[in-house]
């Protein structure tokens, strides 16, 4: 225990250098306006300061990407709760009760529980990020090749289980990321893999070019294709803080949802959105009052709130202590990491102790720095729905170009997310989702060298993967997955999750 | 409806096509056996892999179709085209003229465009980037034709 104390403490005074608060301030600040308006995901807003975070130092860049991610849980529930347009699609559940509770006239106390389950649940997993994340790493230090051959299949595996749609076209997005992962220099013989002969190329598909293609360009394409007019008026808020009925009533709810959140956190292809829809529907069955759900109970509120802060968070454990990353967000955060030469894996935590204290720190100073930005200055940020997409989309696409040129000062780079943002718009078409892409993307590099490795220590030999008993263990972990997904009951539970 | 325009056949034959543009990209690396990998045996395996989802996505599509909707052309072909301007435009003519012509390019994605907002708008994007990436970051990047 005092070791963690004497960690935490090096963390603090790692962030708080003028330097290092601004940045996780900027990060917030971006985080909110970005949760705040509709269209733009925390993924294409990370994508797209990538390349700005180059000049930074490592744990500077990294405390502002992730205050983008969390920033952005605590912005889309504003406007959901005001006027009835989630900023981002893990708020979704929010609209339901948080509009019907400021329709009351109690839009106040919605955004106050909103807040504070945020912050409850940010400060709750930040503490079991430190208190989990070096063990963790010690068991993953003891991982072999083929144990992490396995684990990797496992969090693929559960990516594709908690997608929505198809399973069978979720995983093709994922071989194809896997595929795309492979494209460039092989790292064990030095040949040139599948570049047709194209210099930007050689050094592999650029981690930002093809996010920015597939979800900044291709997002915007079809955006532009419906033009809802929307009314976007708020209604005044009075009165922000809620009575100490509204506290009592909404406590437990946060518990929950910060537990129902952490758990789909942690889980590989788990993240906000289904933890949100979750901890909503567990809320629903535990009330005495379940009726009062949709008309403005604000539990309703708080646990979906606090459970996409905790998921947003709780993604960081196996991202730290294991070098894998359990959704495309973390995919991006290993990107960042990589582009400053540093190599995720089990090591950060030993290695890097000012990195992974500071991360952490910061994330606790961030949550508290986002219920001030949130709740005085609302009025500023529901103005942000009035700028008018016209304007908001073409300097998008501008930043989009000049971010991923600057990466290499190469146009090269620009094609590339020009030819992605194209592959990307078709994908949207034919309803494959891209996010499990980036998942194969950044996972597949990784799975082939283990892969490698595991079968020459075993001489070639297959049954390495069953006979180590870690590796057995994911991998019957793995298929029970697969066999719970085609399971007929357990199938229509999921798919009634993702309707609801 | 026609089977061969639903989403998932569609779908599947896009992995297919990828499956086989990948082998056939790879086609002379060595693929080696499983104790001692070529380059080439891990993205076989990784494309047969591909082509097999994709055979199974197109076959179980003639059970289950959903059609594809159409898109609409103009949103699709001015954002893509203004980002494959800059990448062609931004070392002949530099910064300024090349974020000028993405951003009009772009804004014709939708209609309803007036000129003088999107004058406005162009002048707005180019001292930002300027101050951003030129002047505060120190890139690089000329701002104006080189023959100047």
């Amino acid at each position: 225990m005092p070791d963690i104390l004497s960690s935490i403490t090096m963390g603090f005074g790692v962030v708080l250098t003028w330097q290092n608060i601004g940045l996780c301030f900027f990060g917030c600040v971006i985080g909110t306006i970005i949760g705040v308006l509709p269209g733009i995901g925390p993924l294409t807003t990370m994508a797209m300061i990538l390349p700005v975070t180059f000049w930074l130092s490592p744990v500077g860049a990294l405390i502002m990407l992730a205050g983008v991610f969390y920033g952005a849980q605590y912005g889309g529930s504003t406007t959901a709760i005001l006027v009835k347009i989630p900023g981002e699609t893990s708020s979704v559940v929010t609209v339901l009760d948080g509009h019907a509770m400021a329709q009351r006239g109690r839009a106040g106390p919605a955004l106050a529980i909103a807040a504070i389950g945020s912050l409850f649940a940010g400060s709750v997993v930040t503490l079991l990020i430190a208190v989990a994340g070096p063990p963790l790493a010690r068991i993953a230090l003891l991982f072999q090749s083929a144990d992490y051959v396995s684990v990797m299949l496992l969090g693929l595996i559960s990516a594709v289980v908690l997608a929505h749609g198809s399973v069978l076209k979720a995983v093709g997005m994922i071989v194809l990321g896997v595929l795309f992962g492979l494209v460039g220099t092989d790292v064990t013989t030095g040949e040139y893999r599948m570049t047709m002969g194209l210099d930007v190329l050689f050094d592999g598909v650029g981690f930002v070019p093809l996010s920015m293609g597939l979800f900044g360009l291709a997002e915007i394409a079809v955006n532009l294709e419906s033009t809802g007019a929307t009314d976007l008026r708020a209604k005044a808020v009075t009165g922000l803080w809620p009575t100490l009925a509204d506290l009592r009533q909404s406590f437990g709810a946060m518990v929950r949802g910060t537990a129902v959140g952490t758990a789909f956190g942690i889980l590989p292809g788990g993240g906000p959105t289904i933890a949100a829809f979750s901890a909503y529907s567990l809320e629903k069955k535990v009330s005495r009052s379940p009726e009062r759900f949709g008309k403005g109970a604000i539990e309703g509120v708080a646990a979906p709130e606090s459970a996409n802060n905790a998921a947003a968070q709780a993604c960081f454990i196996p991202m730290l202590s294991l070098g894998i990353p359990p959704n495309a967000l973390m995919a991006l955060m290993i990107g960042a990491m990589m582009i400053h030469g540093i190599t995720p894996g089990p090591e950060i935590i030993s290695k890097q102790p000012a990195l992974f204290w500071g991360l952490i720190a910061s994330m606790w100073i961030g949550n508290l720095m986002l219920v001030i930005l949130n709740l005085p200055l609302i009025g500023i940020w529901v103005k942000l729905l009035q700028v008018p997409y016209s304007y908001l989309f073409p300097s998008i696409l501008v930043l989009c170009c000049i971010g991923t040129f600057t990466l290499n000062s190469s146009t090269g780079d620009v094609m590339v997310m020009t030819a992605f943002g194209v592959i990307g718009y078709a994908m949207r078409k034919l309803d494959c989702e891209p996010a499990p892409l980036l998942l194969g993307l950044v996972l597949g590099p990784m799975l082939e060298e283990n892969f490698r490795r595991a079968m020459v220590l075993s001489d070639g030999d297959w049954s390495i993967f069953v006979r180590r008993p870690m590796s057995l263990g994911f991998l019957l972990l793995a298929l029970g997955l697969l066999i719970a997904v085609a399971l007929p009951n357990i199938r229509r539970g999921r798919e009634e999750a993702f309707r609801e | 409806m026609n089977v061969l325009l639903s989403k998932d056949f569609l779908a599947g034959n896009l992995y297919m096509a990828f499956g086989l543009l990948g082998l056939w990209l790879g086609r002379e690396l060595e693929t080696g056996s499983a104790d001692a990998m070529g380059a080439g045996y891990f993205p076989r395996l990784v494309c047969a892999l591909l082509i097999v989802i994709g055979v199974l996505l197109a076959a179980t599509s003639v059970a289950d179709r959903e059609p594809l909707e159409r898109g609409k052309w103009r949103p699709f072909a001015c954002v893509m085209l203004s980002c494959f301007a800059f990448a062609l435009l931004l070392h002949p003519l530099g910064l300024v003229l090349t974020l000028v012509i993405t951003t009009v390019l772009a804004r014709l994605a939708q209609g309803n465009v007036r000129v003088l907002p999107l004058l406005l708008l162009c002048l707005v994007l180019v001292a930002a980037n300027v101050g951003i990436f030129v002047i505060a970051l120190r890139i690089a990047i000329p701002l104006w034709p080189a023959s100047l």
